[in-house]
C-alpha cells in the first residue's frame, strides 16, 4: 500500500515478540542508541584495541619473553601488590570513617565529610609532592619514623592508599544509611552480642557495597601515575610501578611494542581482576536480593 | 509472665508520647494496643521492649514481678516482631529462625543437632517445613512474617510483643494469619502485646484491648465492652462507624437534638443522673439508627434524605443527610430495605434504637447511656 506521506516504510529488523527496548513515552531510543555506540567505541573500544593491533605479530612466548624481564616482571609485582595492600587497608579504614560519618552526629563532621573528596579533587602532582615532603627523611613525619617512606615500595603503597580514600568510604556510606535500624534491634532481641550483631547482620548486609569500594580503589591504585612518581621516584626494579616501564619501553628504540605488550598484559590483568570482583558481586547481589 | 507499666512518661523533643500510662497484662493474655497514629502505642510496645527508654520520671516495668527497667532489650527475654519483618536478608529461612540459638553464649548454646530439631519444629508449626534453605526474597509476605515470629519464638522467650504484625500484608493474608497467630496463642499460651491501628483485628484478636489516643490509654477492657460500653467519646467514635449528633441537655432525663420542624427535638433517656443544660455529643451507631417512612409517636423521628445506598455486603448502608445538613448512615437488613422499598433520594425519618450521649463540657466523660 502506497504511503500517502510518500515516505519509505518503516520494515522492523527485529522479529516481532523480541523488541530490544520496551517502548517508551520519551522518543528518541534509534538515536541516543547510536551515540552511545559511536561514542562508546570511539571513547574505549578502538584505541584498547590498537593495543591488540600493536601486539599482533607477537607469539605468546615474546610476551613470556618480555614479561620475564627483570625489571618489569619487579614493577608487575610492585603495582599489583601495592594497589591490592592500598586497597586493603582503604577497605578497612574506610569502612570505619564512612561508619562514624554516617552513624555519628558531632561537631565538625560535615568538613570531615568534604575532607574525603580531597584526593578525588587534587591533581596527582598536589598531592605527589606534600606526601613526598612531609614523608622525606627531614619531613615532618618522616623524621620520626624507622625506616625510609620517601623512595621506598612503602612510600608508593601510601601514596595509593591516599588516592584510594573516597572510594570505599563514597560507595559505603549510602549502604550504611540504608540499613534498617529494625534489623539491629532484632538480632539484640534475639539475644545477640554488639559485636555479634555487628559480624552476623551488618558487616554480611554491607560485603557487596564494600567489595565494590574495594574494587574501584584497587582499579584506581593499579591506574595511579602522578603521585607515586613524587614519593616513590620510579627507581627501576625498586619504586617502578608499569606506567613507568610502559613509558620508558616506549622510548626505547622500537620500543612501541614491547611497550604495547606490557600495556596488553596490564589491561588483561586488572580486566580480570574487575570481573573476578564483579562475579563475587552479583553472587552476592543473588543471595542478598532485596527483601522488600 | 505478667507485664506491667506504671507512670511511664515519653517525651521526644517537645511531644509527649506518652503520658503517664500504666498498664497491667496478665500471664498468658493477648492483648492489643489500638489506637490511631501518634497516639503512643508503639512507643508504649518499644519501651516494654527495652527498645525505647522512658523518661527518667517513669515509674517501673515489671515482668513477672520483677523490675526489668534497667535491663537492655538482649537481657529482658522478649520476642519482638517488626511490621516490616526485619528479616535477615543474607541469611536463609532456617539461619533466621536458628540466630537467636547460635549468638547464644557457649556455655548455654544447644549442640548443634539440638539446634536443628528446634527449627524444624518451629518450621513445621509456621507449615513451612519445605522452604528451609530459601531466602526471605523468595518469599511472600505473609511467609515472611511467619518466619519472623518463629525467628521471635525460637528463643523461648518471657513475653511476645507485635509492632503491627499484619500490616504489611494484604486484606486476605491479613485474615488467614489472624486467625493462624489467635490459634498459635491458644496453643503456646504465651503473654503477647500487638499494636495495630485496625480495629477489627484488635477486637477479633485480642484478649482484652487497650484503646489509646494522645498518648493515654483511653479504656482497657474486653472487645466486647470496648465496643458495647465505650468508656469515652473518643474509643466511641474510634470503634466502628457512628453517627454524631450535636444537642443539649434539657434536664429530667431529656436531650435536644437539632432543631425539627421549628422546635428542638427532644428524646428521653431511661436514667437521668446528669448535669441540666449542658452541650452534648450524641452517638448512634449505624445499626442503632432504624429507618421509617411515617414518624412514629413518641419517638424521636429525625427527617433525612437518601442519598446514596451500598446493598453489595451482608448489611445495607444507607446515607443519609439530616434536615441541619448532618452526614448519617444508618445499617438495615436487606429484608428491610425490600419492605421499605427504600430508594436514593427518598425522604423519610430516621430514629435511634440505642444512643450513648456524652458530655461535650468534659469531652470524655461518660454521662449516661440510654434505650430510646
Amino acid at each position: 500500500m502506497a504511503n500517502l506521506r510518500g515516505q519509505k516504510k518503516f520494515v522492523s529488523i527485529v522479529p516481532p515478540g523480541l523488541r530490544l527496548v520496551e517502548r517508551s513515552v520519551l522518543p528518541g531510543f534509534k538515536l541516543t542508541m547510536g551515540l552511545t555506540v559511536t561514542y562508546l567505541s570511539l571513547v574505549v573500544l578502538i584505541p584498547l584495541s590498537g593495543l591488540f593491533l600493536a601486539t599482533r605479530h607477537l607469539t605468546f612466548g615474546d610476551f613470556c619473553h618480555i614479561m620475564q624481564n627483570d625489571l618489569v616482571a619487579k614493577s608487575f609485582k610492585l603495582t599489583f601488590g601495592a594497589s591490592l595492600c592500598a586497597a586493603l587497608v582503604n577497605a578497612v579504614m574506610g569502612f570505619i570513617v564512612a561508619w562514624v560519618l554516617v552513624r555519628y552526629r558531632f561537631v565538625g563532621r560535615r568538613l570531615l565529610d568534604m575532607m574525603v573528596d580531597l584526593p578525588f579533587a587534587l591533581p596527582t602532582a598536589v598531592s605527589g609532592i606534600a606526601l613526598a615532603q612531609i614523608y622525606s627523611e627531614k619531613g615532618w613525619i618522616g623524621q620520626f619514623l624507622p625506616i625510609p617512606i620517601r623512595g621506598t615500595p612503602i612510600g608508593v603503597t601510601l601514596a595509593l592508599i591516599f588516592i584510594g580514600l573516597p572510594f570505599v568510604i563514597r560507595t559505603l556510606q549510602p549502604a550504611i544509611a540504608d540499613i534498617d535500624r529494625e534489623l539491629e534491634e532484632v538480632s539484640a532481641s534475639l539475644g545477640a552480642r554488639r559485636h555479634q550483631t555487628f559480624l552476623r547482620v551488618i558487616f554480611p548486609t554491607l560485603s557487596p557495597a564494600l567489595i565494590t569500594g574495594f574494587a574501584m580503589a584497587f582499579a584506581r591504585a593499579v591506574g595511579e601515575y602522578g603521585s607515586v612518581l613524587f614519593i616513590g621516584g620510579m627507581i627501576p626494579g625498586k619504586t617502578e610501578i608499569m606506567s613507568s616501564v610502559i613509558l620508558s619501553k616506549l622510548y626505547e628504540e622500537n620500543g612501541q611494542v614491547p611497550a604495547s605488550a606490557v600495556a596488553l598484559v596490564m589491561l588483561a590483568v586488572s580486566f580480570g581482576i574487575l570481573l573476578l570482583i564483579n562475579l563475587i558481586q552479583i553472587w552476592a547481589n543473588r543471595r542478598f536480593a532485596l527483601a522488600n | 509472665m505478667s507485664i506491667e507499666v506504671r507512670h511511664i512518661v515519653k517525651t521526644f523533643g517537645t511531644f509527649k508520647a506518652l503520658d503517664d500510662v500504666s498498664i497491667r497484662i496478665n500471664t498468658g493474655e493477648l492483648v492489643a494496643l489500638l489506637g490511631p497514629s501518634g497516639s503512643g502505642k508503639t512507643t508504649l510496645l518499644r519501651i516494654i521492649a527495652g527498645l525505647e527508654v522512658p523518661d527518667p520520671t517513669s515509674g517501673p516495668i515489671f515482668f513477672g514481678g520483677h523490675d526489668v527497667g534497667s535491663q537492655r532489650i538482649r537481657d529482658r527475654g522478649v520476642g519482638f516482631v517488626f511490621q516490616h519483618y526485619a528479616l535477615f536478608r543474607h541469611m536463609s529461612v532456617y539461619d533466621n529462625i536458628a540466630f537467636g540459638l547460635t549468638v547464644k553464649p557457649r556455655k548455654v548454646r544447644l549442640p548443634k543437632e539440638k539446634i536443628r530439631e528446634r527449627v524444624m519444629e518451629l518450621l513445621h508449626m509456621i507449615q513451612l517445613d519445605n522452604l528451609a534453605h530459601r531466602y526471605p526474597s523468595q518469599l511472600s509476605g505473609g511467609q515472611r512474617q511467619r518466619v519472623a515470629l518463629a525467628r521471635a519464638l525460637a528463643v523461648e522467650p518471657h513475653v511476645l510483643l507485635l509492632d503491627e504484625p499484619f500490616g504489611a500484608l494484604d486484606a486476605k493474608v491479613r485474615m488467614e494469619l489472624r486467625g493462624w497467630l489467635r490459634r498459635l496463642h491458644d496453643e503456646i499460651h504465651l503473654t503477647s502485646v500487638f499494636v495495630t491501628h485496625d480495629q477489627d483485628e484488635a477486637l477479633e484478636l485480642a484478649d482484652r484491648v487497650a484503646v489509646m489516643n494522645n498518648g493515654k490509654i483511653e479504656q482497657f477492657d474486653t472487645p466486647d465492652n470496648v465496643f458495647h460500653q465505650p468508656a469515652t467519646a473518643f474509643v466511641m467514635n474510634f470503634l466502628g462507624q457512628v453517627n454524631q449528633f450535636r444537642g443539649r441537655m434539657a434536664g429530667k432525663g431529656q436531650v435536644r437534638i437539632g432543631k425539627h420542624r421549628g422546635r428542638p427535638a427532644e428524646m428521653v433517656l431511661s436514667r437521668k443522673n446528669w448535669t441540666d443544660d449542658g452541650a452534648a455529643a450524641i452517638f448512634v451507631r449505624p445499626h442503632d439508627l432504624k429507618i421509617v417512612r411515617k414518624p412514629i409517636e413518641g419517638r424521636l423521628c429525625l427527617p433525612a434524605k437518601i442519598e446514596r445506598i451500598h446493598s453489595a455486603g451482608a448489611h445495607v448502608r444507607v446515607d443519609l443527610i439530616s434536615e441541619n445538613n448532618e452526614n448519617l448512615v444508618a445499617e438495615i437488613s436487606h429484608l428491610d430495605r425490600e419492605q421499605l422499598r427504600l430508594e436514593p433520594g427518598d425522604s423519610c425519618y430516621v430514629t435511634p434504637t440505642s444512643v450513648r450521649v456524652f458530655d461535650l463540657i468534659e469531652q470524655d466523660d461518660l454521662v449516661e447511656q440510654g434505650a430510646v
